[in-house]
């Protein structure tokens, strides 16, 4: 029998997402402190935003592993981050589409647990891209240059970025397993 | 956001969100010129006539601090008098535009998407993760208590952190979820209910065009001066 990859979000999936945005949303509050040295360090925002995004969007993809979980996440994220910083909403929206897609391109679905892996993954580092092609189109000059600046401090964050996501989707499913082991929560 | 800070009479939920948008974008447009910090106090002031006072003071101290502290680390990294200037400006750019967002009662912008058609799920998304915010420090709280009960040790031992805080914490998110799903299926919330009614219809008012032609006149004037 042929499996479906696209099933109807009920309401508690909804709801477990709209608390799990809540809380990556708290935990991202550390961003406009560094907001300012970002002209300074190149993907500054990311590496401290990296981990916790990544554990609590891996716990997301793992509770709920329908296409389009990402997406919303990032929605309900992007919503209020449109108050702060309107590029923020675009590259959440972008960046969660991008993902599905590939997702169900490659895995079909979040089924796999390296399907969550690669999309928690992922999910930050392409912000530094989208970020400055963003800065570049709208003639943000010295958001561009700090990526130019300096290539060996550019290449360093950005694989600081990548490693810290990498641990935190690594972190997220491992405390999904342990809960799930110990019947605190059923997928 | 704490209740405090919400406002009786809020401007028209999505002319808020414009607002908003429009003081970061040119607050963060104009951050070098020196006219920058009177359209950001100007917007602070007309934010406080139109009723947001609680949230416009809320965010003075705050936006005092992070100017004073930010403005210092890039002054201290470029040496610069102007950087610095901008980075208070971006700064309290960010600081005004939250302000109409933190005044907000939720249930006014739920009911305005709503009225709007919007889609259930974004609505109810919306709603549960804007009243969360309160809540969440209160079990952070709950949490770190149990740890010191626990003797638990440091907050800040990663093998310590993960077992005795981040698993608790997540455990609490999976109840609380569990429990808010069933209370909204309780109260007859459905996500495929075609037909609903809004019990307070949320209305633009002659006051919310006048708000919104005022902010446009301050953007306006910000980059022409």
């Amino acid at each position: 029998m042929k499996e479906k990859i696209f099933e109807p979000f009920k309401v508690k999936d909804i709801v477990f997402l709209a608390i799990i945005s809540a809380v990556t949303l708290c935990t991202c509050a550390v961003m406009p402190l560094v907001a300012s040295l970002q002209t300074v360090i190149f993907g500054i925002a990311q590496v401290i935003t990296s981990l916790q995004i990544s554990i609590f969007f891996a716990i997301g993809l793992m509770k709920i592993p329908k296409p389009g979980t990402l997406f919303i996440m990032s929605l309900l994220t992007g919503l209020f981050q449109l108050l702060m910083a309107p590029p923020m909403f675009f590259s959440n929206i972008i960046i969660g589409l991008l993902l599905e897609i590939l997702v169900i391109l490659i895995f079909r679905g979040y089924k796999k647990d390296s399907a969550v892996f690669f999309a928690a993954v992922l999910y930050n580092p392409l912000s530094l891209p989208f970020n400055y092609l963003y800065n570049l189109l709208f003639g943000r000059e010295a958001m561009t240059a700090v990526a130019t600046k300096a290539p060996w401090i550019t290449i360093g964050m950005t694989l600081a970025v990548v490693l810290l996501s990498a641990l935190g989707a690594w972190i997220g499913i491992k405390i999904f397993k342990e809960l799930k082991k110990s019947g605190a929560i059923k997928k | 956001m704490s209740e405090k800070l919400l406002t009786k009479h809020p401007i028209y939920p999505l002319i808020g969100l414009l607002a908003s948008i429009l003081i970061i974008i040119f607050g963060l447009i104009t951050a070098k010129n020196p006219e920058c910090i009177w359209f950001l106090g100007g917007m602070w002031l007309l934010l406080l006539v139109f009723g947001y006072w609680r949230a416009c003071l809320a965010v003075v101290p705050v936006s005092v601090v992070f100017c004073a502290v930010f403005a210092g680390i890039t002054y201290a990294v470029s040496g610069d008098i102007n950087a610095a200037y901008a980075a208070v400006n971006r700064i309290l750019a960010v600081c005004v535009a939250v302000i109409p967002g933190l005044a907000l009662p939720p249930i006014v912008l739920v009911r305005n998407f709503s009225a709007l058609n919007l889609p259930r799920m974004l609505t109810l998304g919306m709603m549960i993760t804007l009243t969360f915010f309160p809540l969440l420090g209160g079990e952070v709280r709950q949490v770190r208590e149990a740890m010191k009960t626990r003797g638990a040790g440091s907050f800040f031992s990663p093998k310590i952190f993960y077992r005795a805080f981040l698993i608790p914490l997540i455990m609490r998110l999976v109840n609380i979820s569990d429990t808010l799903a069933l209370s909204v299926e309780t109260r007859g919330f459905s996500k495929d209910a075609k037909n609903c009614s809004v019990y307070k219809t949320v209305s633009l008012r002659v006051v919310d065009i006048l708000f919104l032609l005022l902010v446009i006149a301050g953007a306006v004037l910000a980059v022409v001066l």
